[in-house]
């Protein structure tokens, strides 16, 4: 007959043992609990840095998909143009997989006030078709949003570098389908702010109907957005679209802005190495508390052999403590840092690092993303950490020769 | 496993156990030859160094002579792995050391129950075992202090009580009595004597205490690591 | 050796175990913050190179109203004059001329930012002049030339020796036309330049957009970062007569830069802090536990006597040669792999598109600077002996005979 003892004897015994040097345990536990806090504090952010880069590369593009002339993307001229009007094209893209896809027109121009003029992008669109995503990621502050015929809707930014005012006239000047220069005076009707500054310099709304008259464009497209519903199902719609329209080019938000998936992926694995440093780092403490815990209690380690606790038990006795020291830990900082990421949830004001946020493509309102994946990964990556750093202590205490033990001094 | 008594007899042949301290080699055991049966009172005595407790680590499986062989029923421990001495222990043999007896984060009565929960028994039954045992030693109402709060007669009286809890066939204690008022040693050793004759277990005290000598059934004296003296070959 | 200092040594290696275990801690930890922050100083300092060099410069002198709104009217009329003041001083200065126009092919247009460049000095100031691909920079013998790059040619279907037209308007909002003949191709590899930048000489610059002798701005380099400052004094006292002009320097140039740069600072930085409090954290275990353990020595040294201000001294010591032996492991390491590193560069696949993104080239080199090497590893020491105060205090109140008593 063996000796037994309990798991809840064990963790009894590693509680126990634990608070005979409460300040200790105390220490190391609270340097757990810090790191593990701070490490679910991080990755929260660095999620909601990078979600925010996806959501405002999407949005700003716009569309996770885009179909375009082949040649379009490297030559953006307006002879690229190609007709959305067909019947297969369209029954994929009114399939359910697709939430909304929008017809665009896009060519530069220049844009003049009476005061002074700009290079600018004119968007052209179908407001009734489209719905607010064609936009892209803007907020319109004044005047009103597009309809079919009407004027200009201009970035604010864009609005005073031209010394313009909403219901102002200005004029766009660009080369027509013809080859010829063409020329109109619009009004401009609403005025936007945008998340990135250099957008809100740069593009400008207009109807599409009334882009393709003026430009001799009839009902040709350069470019159509859609936003699926469900990213898992990117590729499987993509070749759907493919598959319609052989002659054309559609692709994928990464396939269109490669170092973007280069960078999510280049953060995750820097995440994880630093998240891997600052626990091996932690797990050095750690070994360190329960070596001397081991070194304090050679007699009673030994008395616990003489009395005939098996070698191994004495093993999972040590590696318990090291478990209750972890589970305390971890326990008290997945309660911190969700506690602040609860607090943070409406977001963080970086206003303060605006510009070179939009620098690296995020916004300026940073929300953290909890995912309780990522606790999940977090606790466990600490618990193995710890419960593999505890093996050679524990396999010192359990190799303890009986009497030498008991009586040491 | 039964505990059958006749199977529990011991054997020491040319036992020597010797430790270099230095240049120096101090003879622990020095060709000790006994044979133990079962139900014996043994009052292992002489002066401070003679070998008293490296005999006892011996017989308790817990010291591996450098010669010599040594047998419980029949067996000899040196075929033994550690595991299956871990379990000798634990089933067959109860311990009282020197010092040093009992886990310090346990109050007394939990350290009577820790070797009963080894041992697998139920936790209502170990409860009041353990309670009952400590009541016999003297310590009622003092079961939930810590080894801490007690006085160092109090703790030997708790390992006393641990050691014999489980009835084991084999006691080896190491000057059970040292700290104890004469009243309470008295009190002790008729308790040993009680299982000594109602259960067969057998005791082997170290102690030069004069009042074990009284108990005993067979003197044995040493000497440097010998036997000088062995009431049992007279 | 002094009594205490080796009485302190002693203690240290008492555990020889847990001594080694705090160092590692302390020698790891040191590592990362010295490879990391070499590495991120290192980064920083060549995004910094690479965009200020590329066109922005160092330093500008410009009219106050220019950087936050830059049109032509805001111009300096005596540019020219000014560049040559800080030339005579042997500073790298060029001057320019910014405009903007509309800028067509015989069959494609394209709205850009037209750039009048000093041809002879606009090398000193700018990289672009030095990624010409194809034809010849701008020459006083090449009168209305201009300079492009790859990306506009291809979007413009221009090439040497194509004509382009330029529409813009002038500096009195006249009407600003001419043809350009293309004599120069350039690639800076930097989007935001290449989509809209083209070069054609200052003096043709004045002439098209009506600015007289005036330009828009005085570039100036600088032999490095970190003399940008001083180097801002000097042009402030060299121009100081002049009214209405602002020195400007770079982080006002580029403002995005040096916040992308502290945005990124920041989530390192809070890493760093992290690390460093669990390594403190460490070493304060360590001491408290040295400090619980001897409380009965330390018991009989004050009973025999010992004031315990010396006791803490001796704690304050004994920390102290831990925290060297992680100091000194630690920088040795970090330093050796820092200077590898400096030396090969570091890449990984997919970082050249990402790093092009912020105008970093296709490998990192770590920098080798004595601060950004001992910054971490001196603060993780500073922390540790802070933190020794604990277990110290608690010591100064042993009384010899508490100490004495406990187990
Ligand atoms: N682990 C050991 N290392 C060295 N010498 C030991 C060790 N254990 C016992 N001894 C020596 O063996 C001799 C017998 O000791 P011991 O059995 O403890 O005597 P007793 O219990 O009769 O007082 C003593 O001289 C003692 O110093
Ligand atoms: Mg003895």
């Amino acid at each position: 007959m063996s000796a037994k003892l309990p798991m809840r004897t064990m963790l009894s015994l590693a509680s126990r043992n634990l608070l005979r040097n409460k300040e200790r345990s105390a220490i190391m536990a609270g340097s757990l609990t810090i790191a593990v806090a701070a490490m679910i504090f991080l990755i929260a952010m660095m999620r909601g840095m990078m979600g925010d880069m996806q959501t405002q590369t999407i949005k700003g593009l716009p569309g996770d998909i885009q179909i375009h002339h082949p040649t379009y993307r490297n030559d953006p001229d307006i002879e690229y143009h190609f007709s959305p009007t067909n019947e297969h094209l369209r029954s994929v893209l009114n399939s359910p997989l697709i939430r909304a896809w929008s017809e665009r027109i896009k060519v530069n121009a220049m844009i003049s006030s009476e005061r002074a003029n700009r290079g600018v992008e004119i968007i052209a669109f179908n407001p009734a078709q489209e719905g607010r995503d064609a936009y892209g990621n803007i907020n319109l502050i004044d005047g009103q949003w597009l309809e079919q015929g009407s004027g200009i809707i201009v970035g604010k930014a864009l609005l005073e570098k031209l010394e313009t005012d909403l219901g102002k006239r200005v004029v766009l000047m660009t080369r027509a389908l013809d080859g010829n220069t063409a020329e109109i005076g619009l009004p401009i009707i609403g005025v936007y702010r945008a998340e990135m500054r250099a957008s809100e310099e740069s593009q400008i709304y207009i109807a599409l109907d009334k882009a393709q008259h003026w430009l001799g464009l009839d009902s040709y497209i350069h470019e159509i957005a859609i936003y699926v519903n469900d990213q898992q199902q990117l590729s499987t719609i993509q070749s759907q679209l493919q598959q319609a329209r052989p002659d054309l080019e559609v692709m994928r938000w990464d396939e269109l802005i490669p170092y973007l998936s280069t960078m999510l992926k280049t953060s995750d694995a820097m995440i994880t190495v630093l998240i891997v440093i600052v626990f091996v780092t932690l797990s050095f403490g750690l070994v360190n508390t329960l070596v001397m815990a081991i070194f304090e209690r050679t007699k009673e380690i030994g008395l616990m052999l003489a009395l005939g606790l098996k070698p191994l038990q004495i093993s999972l006795l040590i590696m318990s403590e090291m478990l209750v020291l972890l589970l305390c830990g971890l326990f008290l900082g997945d309660i911190i840092a969700s506690s602040i990421l609860y607090l943070l949830r409406d977001g963080i004001d970086l206003s303060q690092f605006a510009d070179g946020l939009a620098m690296m493509g995020v916004s300026a309102s940073l929300t953290p993303i909890f995912k309780l994946d990522d606790i999940i990964l977090c606790n466990s990556i600490v618990i193995l950490l710890g419960l593999a750093s505890s093996l050679i202590p524990a396999w010192k205490a359990s190799h303890l020769k009986p009497i030498e033990a008991l009586y040491r001094d | 496993m039964t505990k059958d008594s006749s199977l529990y007899a011991v054997q020491c042949r040319n036992l020597c156990r010797h430790y270099q301290q230095g240049e120096q080699t101090i003879m622990g055991l020095d060709n000790v030859n006994i044979d133990i049966q079962d139900g014996e009172f043994i009052c292992l005595t002489g002066p401070s160094g003679s070998g008293k407790t490296t005999l006892l680590n011996h017989l308790g499986g817990l010291d591996t002579p450098n010669s010599g062989e040594l047998s419980i029923a029949g067996q000899s421990l040196s075929n033994l792995t550690p595991s299956e001495l871990s379990d000798l222990r634990l089933n067959n043999i109860g311990f009282v050391f020197q010092s040093y007896n009992l886990i310090p984060v346990l109050s007394a009565i939990e350290n009577i129950e820790f070797i009963l929960m080894m041992q697998g028994v139920g936790k209502q039954r170990r409860g009041q075992q353990a309670l009952a045992m400590l009541n016999e030693v003297g310590l009622q109402g003092l079961e939930h202090r810590r080894p801490a709060e007690l006085s160092g007669g109090q703790q030997q009286r708790v390992a006393v009580a641990r050691a014999i809890v489980s009835q084991p066939a084999l006691v080896l204690a190491d000057e059970p009595t040292a700290n104890l008022d004469s009243v309470t040693a008295e009190q002790l050793l008729a308790l040993f004597q009680n299982l000594n004759k109602k259960l067969n277990t057998t005791f082997v005290i170290a102690s030069h205490d004069p009042r074990v000598q009284n108990y005993a059934t067979r003197l044995i004296r040493m000497q440097d690591g010998k036997i000088i003296e062995d009431s049992a070959s007279e | 050796m002094n009594l205490t200092l080796s009485l302190a040594w002693r203690n240290v290696w008492r555990h020889k175990r847990r001594t080694w275990l705090t160092t590692s801690a302390m020698t790891l930890c040191n590592v990362v913050l010295i490879f990391m922050m070499s590495l991120q100083a290192g980064s920083y300092l060549s995004m910094i190179n690479n965009t200020l060099s590329m066109f922005s410069g160092h330093l500008q002198v410009q009219h106050p109203q220019y950087l936050n709104d830059p049109k032509p009217r805001y111009a300096i009329t005596n540019a020219i004059h000014i560049a040559d003041t800080l030339r005579k001083q042997g500073i790298n200065a060029s001057t320019r001329g910014i405009g903007f126009a509309l800028i067509s092919s015989e069959t494609r247009a394209k709205p850009m930012q037209v750039i009048g460049v000093e041809e002879q000095f606009e090398a000193t100031v700018s990289n672009i002049p030095g990624t010409l691909r194809k034809g010849n920079y701008l020459t006083s013998d090449n009168p209305y030339g201009v300079v492009i790059s790859e990306l506009a040619a291809t979007l413009l279907h221009a090439d040497i020796g194509s004509e382009l037209t330029l529409l813009g308007s002038g500096q009195d909002d006249s009407f600003a036309a001419s043809i350009l003949t293309v004599t120069g191709i350039y690639d800076s590899g930097m989007s935001d330049i290449d989509r809209n930048m083209i070069f054609i000489r200052l003096e043709d610059f004045q002439d098209i957009f009506s600015f007289g002798k005036s330009a828009s701005q005085v570039v100036i380099t600088s032999e490095s970062i970190f003399d940008v400052e001083s180097l801002a004094k000097r042009v402030d006292a060299l121009i100081g007569k002049e009214q209405n002009l602002a020195v400007v320097e770079w982080n006002d140039l580029v403002p995005g830069l040096k916040q992308a740069i502290q945005s990124d600072m920041m989530s390192a930085l809070f890493i760093y802090l992290v690390l460093i409090i669990v390594v403190v954290f460490s070493v304060l275990n360590n001491q408290l536990m040295a400090v619980l353990e001897r409380q009965r020595e330390y018991g009989i040294l004050i009973a025999l006597g010992v004031r315990p201000n010396k006791l803490l001294f001796l704690l304050l010591m004994e920390t102290t040669i831990l925290v060297m032996l992680g100091l000194i492991i630690g920088v040795t390491l970090g330093t050796a792999i820092v200077e590898y590193t400096a030396n090969v560069g570091i890449a990984f696949e997919g970082m050249e598109e990402m790093n092009a993104k912020f105008n970093l080239p296709a490998r990192i080199f770590p920098a080798l600077h004595p601060l950004v090497i001992l910054a971490g590893p001196l603060l993780v020491a500073l922390g540790s002996i802070l933190a020794t105060l604990y277990p110290a205090f608690k010591l100064q109140r042993l009384s010899p005979l508490a100490s004495r008593y406990k187990a």
